[in-house]
């Protein structure tokens, strides 16, 4: 089923009304920032379902190459989201295994990297992830 | 009064020694409830404590009020600026619990006043120092002085990074779902443990912004013992620059408030100990994993533990933040 408005104007509409309209009627310290926690939860399910099919297939594209699998690629989203976690494991098998050498590792490293850069652009939009860290 | 139950009324008024005229709730964490405790003598002296009671819920690797008391007793011996422990409380509130009191410090916890906070800024001056000399202290405490002050099993039988990532290894296999960049990190620390790392003190375990208090002049004192252990000082000195307690001011890494420099000069000199970069690299590595695999924990709480707290989800999206400072530091060479 599909209808609209869409999944992610509602959920984006959610987040604004939490922030904007609820938060400032909040008077109790504790109270107001779970408002916010609560807006930024709805902002971040939204953000995720904005490039979800495009990230899960990356992703998925990724831990494929790094685990050998040959099995044909899901048809549906919600399959290929299985899968994701199926070789999620036989990858953590892989990275746990002391077959494995370091060369491997290190690429293993490079593809992790860019599954965390996409899952902060999700859930930490503002994360600096550049290299000045003190 | 009606917040602490009738009976529990008539034991704290009888330790405080005093007419109880005030009581409230404040914000809990995860193991504990605390109250405000306000009381009047006969002789009209008011007086104002904290009240800790175990909580419903216990996080891995904490501690109980019983246990904590008695660190708490041992630390302010040992002249550590930390509230002495008043009256323990066994069964106030629940059978197999324990609540202590502590008389109450003024000072600010929040991590974002402390960083930025313009009442705070002469304070900042200074903070660094302070808490180099005053974790000093708490590490002149040995496992010879007080030996059961933890399960003997916990810090004899393996190096104090052998039992931090045996523990860590529970927790991950614990996990719902594998995460491939906590397995890598995992591996990377085991691979690189430090060999002569052997030395063991009082850890206070959770030492960071946030957890001590801080006033005008400077620190007020150190709180929040729950995960206390005989470990390596290692695990304090790098705990505190943690990437997410830096509180926004990534430049700042003890604290968010201060270059390292301050901070480990200030230990170097209180404890006589040198402050090894190698071995800072490895541990603030394990600090962010063990957060990393912390948050990934908190989130499960809501999702497979039953708890229905909403901020537990959004610091279970929060792993892949310190699963990338990890990686970072790894990538990096050196801090």
């Amino acid at each position: 089923m599909q209808d609209a408005p869409e999944r992610e104007a509602i959920l984006l509409g959610l987040a604004k009304f939490l922030d904007r309209e609820v938060r400032p009627l909040v008077k109790d310290p504790r109270a107001a920032f779970r408002v916010l926690v609560g807006a930024h939860l709805a902002f971040t399910a939204a953000m995720e379902s904005t490039d979800e099919e495009a990230d899960v297939n990356a992703e998925l594209a990724r831990l494929r190459a790094l685990t050998s699998d040959t099995s044909p690629v899901p048809a549906t989203i919600v399959e290929k989201k299985r899968r994701v976690v199926l070789l999620e494991e036989r990858l953590g098998e892989r990275i746990r295994s002391r077959d494995t050498d370091p060369a491997a590792l290190v690429a293993i490293r490079d593809e992790l990297k860019k599954t965390l850069v996409a899952k902060l652009r999700v859930n930490s939009p503002r994360f600096d992830t550049g290299s000045d860290v003190g | 009064m009606s917040t602490l139950g009738p009976e529990a009324a008539v034991r704290v008024r009888e330790a405080v020694g005093g007419e109880i005229t005030r009581v409230e709730r404040l914000a809990g964490g995860a193991c504990q409830d605390n109250f405000v405790v306000e009381a009047r003598s006969a002789s009209g002296v008011e007086s104002r404590w904290v009240l800790r009671s175990d909580a419903r819920t216990s996080l891995p690797g904490s501690i109980d009020r019983a246990r904590e008391y008695e660190v708490m007793r041992t630390a302010a011996e040992h002249g550590v600026m930390t509230p002495k422990p008043h009256a323990l409380l066994p069964e106030l509130f629940a059978p197999k619990t324990s609540a202590y009191l502590l008389p109450f410090f003024a000072g600010e916890a929040i991590g974002r006043k402390i960083v930025k906070g313009p009442e705070l800024s002469k304070a900042r001056e200074g903070l660094a120092a302070e808490l180099g000399r005053e974790i000093a202290k708490v590490h002149s405490v040995r496992p010879q002085a007080a030996p059961d002050l933890f399960p003997r099993a916990d810090y004899t039988d393996k190096s104090p990074a052998e039992f931090r990532l045996a523990t860590m290894r529970t927790h991950l296999d614990g996990l719902s779902r594998v995460r491939p960049a906590l397995e890598w990190l995992f591996r990377w620390l085991e691979e690189n443990a430090p060999k002569d790392d052997e030395e063991r003190v009082l850890v206070h375990g959770d030492f960071r912004t946030g957890n001590f208090l801080v006033v005008p002049d400077g620190l007020s004192c150190l709180l929040d013992w729950e995960f206390s252990h005989y470990g390596s000082p290692y695990e304090d000195l790098t705990w505190i620059s943690v990437r997410d307690w830096r509180f926004g001011q990534l430049a700042l890494p003890i604290g968010g408030f201060s270059k390292r420099e301050p901070f480990y000069e200030a230990y170097r000199e209180a404890s006589g100990r040198e402050v090894d970069l190698v071995k800072v690299h490895y541990w603030e590595i394990l600090g962010n994993v063990s957060w990393a695999l912390g948050a990934a924990c908190q989130g499960e709480r809501y999702t497979h533990g039953g708890e229905e707290d909403l901020e537990l989800l959004a610091i279970g999206r929060r792993a892949s933040e310190m699963e990338w400072e990890a990686i970072r530091l790894v990538e990096k060479g050196s801090v």
